[in-house]
């Protein structure tokens, strides 16, 4: 009897090649939809007329803004030290951002105070003032935390400077977050939108200040791209606060008027998604350039 | 003998990047003073407001609300403040010939405490208005409780000053009215609006 053996259909796979880095990409969207799913979670409890006990509110206050780093410690953290060639000082720019927020950033914000004086400026004066005051010292916080410590030798590739900005995105929006809540206790429900448009603001200025990074790191020909996405990201921190606030209050009403918070959550969704995607456009865009400059040598 | 300078395009780029973040610093740095010119334009932005017939002309800060229709010339009010709304106010009344600044404000402080409780005077002073306009200058504090008991708020203590001069046959009085623990950073407002008021 004679063996056959079995013929393959299909020809023999070929070794893969193992991508060595975390998608930074994928991380992001998994957080920000995990983290859109519970703020919607929330606004329908309240939109349903669900009450949550008043016993709760203070315990889910002080949990609410710890939804997003436990997000970004598994989307982003753990999944890191999974992959052959994980980015070391992930945490420590999480935490030094998020000290530098609470040591300078807010005391410096609450200082100048624009919600005092901005309230009665126009639309335009507004988001330049919110532009130029909290926008500026936000975003310029976050990039000082990260040249100080990655410009050396902690960005390998363009999308470490992705990794990391988010990283100190998500530092310095807790703090912030944290900072909120100290007002006083309201309910979960409504804080939960409030959390929500705080951090997807910072991910997506955040997002505008890795690109200026990886410009002047990877293509210093094009220096004043990173001053551009610096002003670019506080424009859109200034936006944000103040387009937000436009759209969530409710104007002059006859009769008994009340806030918007749905109009104010999609306005949130939106901006992240449209900053994001257009980002990523940037950043493939620069990639791809590199390697036919790197080809053509 | 040559040099091949292989470091050069390296030096270049290091050049650009720091080129890059100083350019970036600077832009913080100029935002931050374009920020604090802002807020110094808002803040101190102010509309004229002339009333021929009281003979009285002064710049109150934009964005506060006027009144005119109660028993003073002339009140305007920081609506965008939570609790006591900060006030300005011009009250005229009239005096007669053998009438000091110091009947007036004696007339004051018989009528107030009905309508303000807990109304106590804590100071008062002679004062040089102008170089040539003498007035006097009393400080006093009184309890402000929301009159809407629904709103179930805390009673706030309220600190006022009013100047009071003499002129033309009618006592001019100046009033300025804050929050207590506003008071001294609010005041800065007030002497900017004295220091347009003409009558």
């Amino acid at each position: 009897m004679r063996y056959n053996r079995p013929r393959l259909l299909t020809p023999p796979r070929e070794e893969e090649e193992i991508y060595p880095y975390r998608r930074v990409w994928k991380s992001i969207i998994r957080e920000i939809g995990v983290l859109t799913l519970i703020s919607a979670g929330f606004y329908a409890i309240g939109f349903v007329g669900l009450s949550i006990p008043e016993r709760l509110h203070a315990p889910m206050n002080i949990a609410l803004p710890l939804v997003i780093v436990i997000l970004w410690l598994y989307f982003s953290a753990w999944k890191e030290s999974r992959v052959l060639e994980p980015r070391n000082q992930l945490l420590a720019v999480m935490l030094v951002s998020g000290l530098v927020a609470n040591a300078i950033g807010v005391p410096l914000i609450n200082a100048l105070n624009p919600d005092e004086w901005l309230s009665s400026a126009g639309s335009f004066e507004r988001i330049l003032g919110y532009a130029f005051t909290i926008g500026l010292i936000q975003e310029g916080l976050k990039y000082g935390v990260m040249r100080v410590i990655l410009w050396q030798d902690g960005f390998r590739n363009r999308w470490d400077t992705l990794a990391y900005a988010t990283a100190s995105a998500v530092g310095y929006a807790t703090v912030s977050n944290f900072h909120l809540i100290e007002a006083g206790v309201i309910s979960p429900d409504v804080l939960a939108l409030r959390l929500y448009t705080n951090v997807v603001m910072h991910y997506a200025s955040s997002v505008l200040l890795a690109y200026g990074l990886s410009e002047l790191r990877f293509n210093p020909q094009v220096f004043f791209i990173m001053p551009a996405a610096m002003l670019l990201s506080a424009i859109v921190t200034g936006a944000t606060i103040s387009i937000r606030a436009t759209l969530t209050n409710s104007g002059f009403v006859l009769g008994i008027g009340g806030t918007r918070p749905l109009f104010g959550f999609v306005f949130s969704l939106v901006l992240v998604s449209v900053v994001c995607i257009l980002t990523a456009f940037l950043f493939n865009n620069a990639e791809r350039r590199e390697r036919e400059a790197v080809e053509g040598d | 003998m040559g040099f091949v300078e292989i470091t050069g395009r390296e030096q270049v780029l290091i050049r650009q990047q720091r080129l890059g973040h100083f350019l970036t610093i600077l832009l913080i740095v100029l935002g931050l003073l374009y920020s604090l010119n802002l807020r110094t334009g808002v803040v101190s932005s102010t509309v004229p407001y002339t009333d021929l017939q009281a003979g009285i002309s002064v710049n109150y800060p934009a964005n506060w609300l006027l009144d005119t229709s109660g028993d003073y010339v002339f009140r305007v009010r920081d609506m965008s403040r939570t609790g006591f709304k900060t006030t300005l106010q011009v009250t005229l009344r009239p005096v007669g010939p053998d009438m000091t600044e110091r009947n007036v404000l004696d007339s004051l402080n018989i009528t107030r405490p009905i309508s303000l409780s807990t109304y106590d005077i804590q100071s008062v002073e002679q004062i040089m208005l102008t170089s040539e306009t003498p007035a006097t200058l009393m400080r006093y504090t009184y309890v402000d409780t929301e009159t809407n008991p629904f709103l179930e708020s805390f009673p706030i203590v309220v600190a006022g000053e009013d100047i009071l001069t003499l002129s033309g046959g009618q006592a001019i009085i100046i009033t300025f009215r804050a929050d207590a623990r506003t008071f001294d950073q609010d005041r800065a407002i007030f002497l900017q609006f004295l220091r347009t008021l003409e009558f």
